[in-house]
């Protein structure tokens, strides 16, 4: 125990500057909502100042103090405060992108500012009481010397100081009140960008003070600097990234941590652990990230800015494209001589983008490791066809499949998080598995030169070397082409869209992450053995394995322009740039440009759409015939259009909802409530504000499952199965706030209520889709478009449609699934006086032909009545009426409920107030 | 009730209030129209509040009433049309701007900090420096919330948050109070207190739009009574114009 006491010690020192660092980022965090990954860019930024004009100037540690924390901390902030400000509008994934940017900027501009700082900034310890001989004490047989008290004690004043103004001054107030809500900050005469900015000028100081501290203590060059922030990140996740103190202790934790079990590791000669101690703030991160309640991380529902439509060109146009691309590329090899190796790595990187792609640009979710995916690929390949001796295309698949339950790994957390909580645990997967297992020896001999990775035929020449990546590439872009086009695609695209539309449509999102995780990985482990194939030996230290790429990976992905599989050129030609640049300064100037535009897109929200002139240039190169595909089902709509009328005479019981009682805490938000919503007619639930229709209505849909009473379907108690399994039942459901993909055309989103419920939990059945369930679909889709009017929609893009017409959409997904009674949550609102009629006769059309029932939930009052054959009406969570729509209108007790107290609106309304 | 403090319509702004004393008007929306996004929830609306008058804004759910007070407070920005606070045009400001013009809005949904205590939330009400004078004043209007100035305050009853929402019109001496749907969910009797207050507050002087089911006690109150159904204004007169079958028709939508 004693020995380890000298660990504790620097551990705690160390560790109260994580704490410092991470109590920095939680507050941004927590008063703007945007997760800074590049909190390391404000630390590497701090450092180089102190640096420069501590080492270069050799002026006073204080000047140099002062300049680099006082002066650029809340500097940087600030301009900090004015990029978040910026995404804070934009998707979770440009938010990511926008900071990521910042980490993959700042280093490079260090190193091009000052080349020498690769070797490291060494500087001397500065802090008052520096002299280690001088001032030393000694506690319990442990040194603790001067600069390790100062160096605590200042980041502990600081944090302390944090705590006190964030607890007792009226600024501290205003921050803790923009959290909980922003806009009533605003009402309330306080403006809620100066707190933000406040806020940020703390966070940022706070970074560039950690950063200046731990500088004698830790000799870093500026990509490994830019990384120490994010041991911060596990001590954010211990807060659960909202307690500052919470966060300074878990900050201190992961210091001990580390120190003692590098000691530890090292006293008992665990060879195997060596990397533990450095990965422990990243296994704390993805641990925290697993266990973590889920109801602690929900994110905040801000309104989004619509990605830009994309455009796609005719079929023609497209193959041409091919043919050319893959001409240019075939005849590389003859016309750039010594520079082929760059050409080959270009491509490489292109089959690692497409990998990339699929994950980010097609179904929406994020991965910041990738590069470590491709790592486990080249080790495990070069373990099959050395060590195992295995053939070359055998092994090439099975490296491929290794990284299979590795990306199925990834997928857990996935399943669980959104967003920015993704990409952290992502992320700190990625850092975990590189400290941890690249040195172990089953992965990669750092000793004995690297592991080798072998050609098909053992041949060295590099041309033929071109071509067997050239071939890998174009397989994966004909599989990533197949995969977009197939029943996958469309339902990744779906989930990418809106995944609460696509899950209560009956698809299990959970299988659809777990598939595209699981291809992604194994499509990017290809690319880590076409690397190592270039590369011939790789190591634990090969650029492209590293955390560092995956982030410069999802730089260039933001930027690269057009759709699948054409981004990946982009991203090749990035990697052949430096083959015609040469010097070291290259890949600095690389870095930083994809740092600075990648900030710049996320800031406007992605690429702009193509220019309508251009996409009409492009558009004559194919044929007319964006209509066929719609006409042609519509076509072979008309025999089968006789079954849809039959499909639903099962005259099942519909829904039944029996003595139904819903609490929040203490209040009954639903009383003992019973009704029932039979097939064959349009039910209306209404009610004024606040009497409980919603709340009514996620019980019946399995939203809320915390609830009293039973619902029933078809006759099945169904009171405790979760939404997407009532909707493959037959239950399925609009929302108030629609659930549109809006990139995806009216045709796309109307058959994905058809696919996602036919996909269900089955994973082939995910995957592709058989001829004849495709043909059932397009059947079914346009005959739910034809039977809400909205055919001549088909090939618009949702996005782009009026609300009226929205409605309508959402409708039509409904009735091209197999539902057979549809709950419809507020259909009207936003709809204007004559959409509304035609809403109303819209529905009475659609249970006419169809035979389905309908709950109507409803406060138009004018559409319940027309077109409802029974009412239930609500009020203070009760039922206090039900009957037929002549009945409601001269009810005194529903007249009273919308009015008021019964006596005092006749008062009123007999003109009699005082 | 003091004079209001001189903040409002000196302070700083796109504008100038040339005509900020002579105004007749505290609130005047001119050709709104307004929404979340790409859609649209309200289209021409005009609508004006006299100094020192009750306004009571009806409509059935999904009128557009909230945006309606959310364009007049600035949490939404109109695509078109202007919003005049005693006279300035107050278009291109900021909520905190028209705020310190002397605006109070309270939202729907308890327009409090759940996650701060009930003093904490009386404190950010108040007018920097006149905090200890603005709690004294509200817990005179609410004794109940004098007991609980240290409770969170998110785990108060749905009528004691109200209670502390609404106290922010008295928090500094506004010149015109919008409340949107303050009666939402609460007992009968809490209804009572809250408009008890609010009558107070317009006896006092301040101009009052207020968004309320309870029709009949919003109308008692009002001189003026706006009926907006699908975006649009349905109707515009005394509530005494307002008649039994109007009402009720005109408020479902069903004409």
């Amino acid at each position: 125990m004693r020995d380890i006491l000298p660990f504790v010690i620097t551990g705690l020192v160390t560790g109260t500057i994580y704490g410092l660092a991470g109590t920095g980022l939680v507050l941004t965090f927590k008063t703007s909502g945007i997760f800074n990954f590049g909190h390391g860019a404000i630390l590497t930024g701090a450092c180089l100042i102190f640096y420069w004009i501590r080492v270069t100037l050799a002026w006073d540690w204080k000047v140099a103090f002062v300049l680099a924390v006082v002066v650029a901390g809340p500097l940087l902030g600030l301009v900090l405060e004015l990029v978040a400000r910026n995404l804070s509008r934009q998707r979770t994934s440009m938010k990511i992108v926008g900071t990521i940017g910042l980490t993959v900027l700042v280093p490079a501009l260090c190193l091009l500012a000052y080349p020498a700082s690769t070797n490291g900034l060494q500087v001397e310890r500065f802090v008052p009481f520096s002299n280690r001989k001088r001032y030393k004490w000694n506690v319990f047989d442990v040194n603790i010397f001067g600069d390790q008290l100062v160096t605590a004690a200042i980041a502990i004043v600081a944090v302390a100081a944090l705590y006190l103004v964030f607890r007792f001054t009226r600024l501290g107030l205003t921050m803790r009140a923009a959290v909980d809500d922003p806009d009533l900050l605003d009402l309330e005469g306080t403006n809620p960008i100066k707190v933000r900015r406040i806020a940020w000028m703390i966070g940022a100081t706070f970074a560039a003070l950690s950063g200046v501290l731990i500088l004698p203590y830790a000799n870093l060059q500026p990509y490994t600097l830019v990384f120490l922030a994010t041991y911060a990140f596990g001590a954010a996740a211990l807060g659960g990234f909202t307690s500052i103190v919470i966060t300074f202790v878990g900050g201190l934790g992961i210091g001990v941590a580390q120190d003692v079990i590098g000691y530890v590791v090292n006293d008992q000669g665990w060879a195997t652990l060596d990397g533990l101690p450095d990965a422990s703030p990243f296994l704390v991160l993805f641990v925290v990230l697993l266990v973590i309640p889920k109801h602690r991380l929900a994110p905040r529902a801000d309104s989004e800015v619509r990605p830009a439509l994309p455009w796609t060109g005719p079929i023609e146009l497209r193959l041409g494209v091919g043919v050319v691309v893959l001409a240019v590329l075939a005849i590389v090899p003859h016309v750039v001589g010594t520079k082929l190796s760059f050409y080959t790595f270009g491509l490489c990187q292109a089959i690692l983008m497409l990998s990339l792609g699929l994950l980010v640009k097609t179904s929406g979710q994020v991965s910041l490791c990738h590069a470590t995916f491709a790592a486990i690929g080249a080790t495990a390949f070069s373990q099959f066809t050395i060590g195992a001796g295995i053939p070359w295309l055998p092994a090439l698949i099975l490296a491929g499949l290794v990284a299979v339950p590795v990306g199925a790994i990834i997928a857990l957390p996935a399943i669980r998080l959104h967003g920015v909580y993704l990409a952290l645990a992502t992320f700190g997967f990625g850092i975990l598995v590189t400290r941890l297992f690249f040195p172990q020896s089953w992965m990669f001999f750092t000793f004995a030169g690297g592991r080798k990775v072998p050609t098909p035929f053992g041949s060295t020449d590099p041309q033929a070397r071109y071509y067997v990546v050239l071939a890998v590439l174009v397989a994966t872009a004909v599989l990533i082409s197949l995969i977009s086009a197939s029943r996958l695609g469309r339902l990744l695209r779906g989930m990418s869209g809106s995944q609460t539309a696509i899950s209560t449509l009956g698809l299990s999102t959970n299988v659809t992450k777990i598939i595209v995780f699981c291809i992604s990985a194994f499509l990017a482990s290809i690319a880590g053995v076409m690397f190592g194939m270039s590369l011939t030996v790789v190591d634990g230290s090969t650029t492209q394995f590293q955390p560092f790429t995956s982030l410069v990976l999802i730089a260039i992905l933001a930027l690269a322009p057009f759709r699948e599989p054409w981004y990946a050129v982009f991203a090749g030609v990035t990697a052949v740039i430096p083959g015609y640049f040469d010097g070291a300064r290259t890949p600095n100037v690389l870095n930083a440009l994809f740092g600075l535009f990648a900030i710049m897109v996320a800031l406007q929200g992605g690429h702009p759409a193509m220019s309508p002139k251009l996409q009409a240039f492009f558009g004559r190169f194919g044929r007319r015939d964006r209509e066929s595909r719609t006409s042609e089902a519509r076509d072979s709509v008309i025999a089968p259009a006789a079954r849809s009328v039959t499909s639903v005479a099962s005259n099942g019981a519909g829904l039944a909802v029996s003595d139904l009682s819903v609490r929040f805490g203490g209040l009954v938000a639903v009383n003992q409530v019973s009704l029932a919503a039979p097939l064959g007619r349009i039910t209306g639930l209404i009610g004024p504000n606040g009497a409980g229709k919603t709340t009514t209505f996620n019980a019946c849909s399995g939203i809320n499952r915390d609830v009293e009473g039973r619902v029933s379907f078809h006759g099945a108690d169904i009171s405790s199965l979760s939404a997407p399994m009532r909707a493959r039942l037959g239950l399925g459901r609009t929302f108030q706030r629609m659930e549109l993909c809006d990139e995806l055309t009216v045709f796309d989103n109307v058959a994905l209520g058809h696919e996602g419920a036919t996909a269900g939990a089955r994973v082939l059945h995910q995957i592709v889709a058989a001829p004849s369930e495709r043909r059932a679909t397009l059947e079914s889709t346009a005959s739910a478009l034809e039977l809400c009017g909205i055919a001549r929609l088909a090939e618009s893009q949702a996005g782009s449609l009026s609300t009226g017409e929205r409605r309508l959409v959402e409708l039509a997904r409904c009735l091209a699934g197999p539902f057979d009674l549809l709950l419809l949550d507020e259909p009207s609102s936003g709809l204007d006086r004559l959409e509304t009629a035609r809403f109303g006769e819209v529905l009475q059309h659609v249970v006419a032909r169809r035979g389905c029932g309908i709950l109507l939930v409803e406060h138009d009052m004018a559409l319940v009545m027309n077109v409802c054959s029974y009412i239930y009406v609500l009020d203070f969570g009760r039922l206090i009426f039900e009957g037929t729509p002549a009945e409601v209108s001269v009810d005194e007790t529903v007249r009273a409920a919308y009015l008021g107290s019964e006596s005092e609106s006749l008062n009123v309304l007999a003109g009699d107030q005082a | 009730m003091t004079g209001r403090p001189s903040a409002g319509a000196t302070s700083n702004g796109a504008s100038s209030p040339e005509r900020a004393s002579t105004a007749t008007t505290a609130l005047e929306l001119r050709g709104i129209a307004s929404g979340y996004g790409h859609s649209t929830i309200l289209r021409g609306v005009d609508l004006t509040v006299e100094k020192g008058s009750v306004t009571a804004l009806l409509g059935p759910n999904g009128a557009g009433k909230t945006t309606l007070l959310k364009t007049a407070s600035g949490l939404i920005r109109p695509s078109v049309g202007t919003v005049h606070l005693d006279g300035a045009d107050v278009t291109r400001l900021a909520p905190n701007q028209r705020a310190a013009r002397g605006l109070c809005h309270i939202p729907e949904g308890r327009g409090i900090f759940r996650s701060l205590t009930v003093r904490e939330n009386l404190v950010l009400q108040a007018e920097p420096g006149h905090e200890d004078e603005a709690i004294e004043r509200c817990i005179a209007a609410f004794p109940i919330l004098g007991d609980r100035l240290a409770q969170r305050a998110g785990t108060m009853s749905g009528g004691q948050q109200q209670m502390l929402a609404v106290s922010r019109a008295y928090a500094r001496d506004p010149q015109l109070v919008l409340v949107d749907e303050a009666s939402l969910g609460l007992a009968p009797i809490v209804v009572d207190e809250i408009f008890t207050f609010l009558a107070g507050i317009a006896a006092a002087g301040a101009a009052l739009l207020i968004v309320d089911q309870f029709l009949a006690r919003a109308l008692a109150m009002a001189a003026k009574v706006y009926v907006l159904n699908r975006g649009e204004i349905a109707f515009c007169g005394t509530s005494e114009e307002l008649q039994d079958g109007d009402v009720f028709r005109r408020y479902l939508g069903d004409v």
